[in-house]
């Protein structure tokens, strides 16, 4: 038997197609990623905001200091704390130890981040 | 734009992971997991070959769930043949797709993608080397292999 013979016969048959619930599964799985990425930056959003107010609350209060006298505890929001309770915990432990003189967005994304990979106390 | 990506390439990565794994449960679950983790990207960051990038992906996953030893036994009896005949109503091919099916799953990955790829999937060899990032000749000699092992397994079989 040629090559060409071989090829031709292999040809009369064709790899079995996916199941028509694949798609179904893998836009749900991806779809519910997307939620899940959503409701995690607007948490972010919240907790930055929560921060920036509690120190600058305590910059107003201790005014012509270099250190607040006051800092109240900025509260975590509850979005952080349906997805990740330790983490939402965490992240409040690092505000009260390292606060920043003006929290952004960005900086408290870093921050929830590298709290997530271990890479902070 | 996922669901677009799916039904321009999906099936294509899923026939392709099922011909190097031979088995449609895991063949299902890379493909799944290649598109969540796609979808975790912001599609302005996704490769601008992005077909070419999920074969590389589809076939690094694959790879790595044959490397290990026990999965290579259960993989000699695959779970399905992965090769099926293209008119469902013609019995005769049953038989020779199962035996084919064998007979391609026990080539090595290189020479099983290149013949997937292009025998099956109707893949030029330059097209199968810029999605594999290797060489068309590389291509061209791994399926020339894989074509003469599959001869000699099923030289006698008549389809």
């Amino acid at each position: 038997m040629s090559v060409p013979d071989l090829e031709a016969r292999l040809r009369r048959l064709k790899l079995a197609e996916p199941p028509d619930a694949l798609e179904g599964r893998m836009l749900a799985a991806a779809a519910s990623m997307g939620r899940l990425r959503r409701r995690f930056r607007m948490a972010l959003a919240a907790m930055a905001a929560s921060m920036l107010l509690a120190v600058t609350a305590g910059r107003l209060s201790g005014a012509g200091t270099s250190v607040p006298a006051a800092r109240p505890a900025p509260s975590v929001p509850s979005e952080i704390l349906a997805i990740d309770p330790a983490l939402a915990r965490r992240a409040e432990l690092l505000a009260w130890i390292a606060p920043m003189p003006a929290p952004s967005f960005r900086a408290t994304h870093d921050a929830l981040r590298k709290l997530s990979q271990g890479e902070l106390p | 734009m996922l669901a677009e990506v799916y039904a321009r390439v999906g099936p294509r990565l899923y026939r392709y992971a099922l011909a190097i794994l031979g088995s449609p449960a895991d063949a299902e679950e890379i493909v799944q997991d290649l598109f969540v983790t796609l979808a975790e990207t912001d599609a302005a960051r996704w490769p601008a070959q992005v077909d070419h990038y999920l074969i590389r992906s589809a076939r690094n996953a694959a790879i790595r769930r044959l490397q290990g030893a026990r999965r290579r036994l259960a993989l000699l009896k695959a779970e399905a043949p992965a090769l099926v005949p293209r008119e469902a109503s013609d019995p005769s091919l049953q038989d020779f797709a199962a035996k084919a099916s064998r007979a391609l799953g026990e080539l090595p990955v290189e020479q099983k993608e290149a013949v997937a790829l292009h025998l099956f999937e109707n893949m030029s060899f330059k097209e199968i080397g810029e999605a594999l990032e290797i060489s068309q000749d590389t291509v061209a000699s791994r399926y020339r292999y894989g074509i003469g092992k599959l001869k000699e397994v099923l030289a006698d079989e008549r389809p």
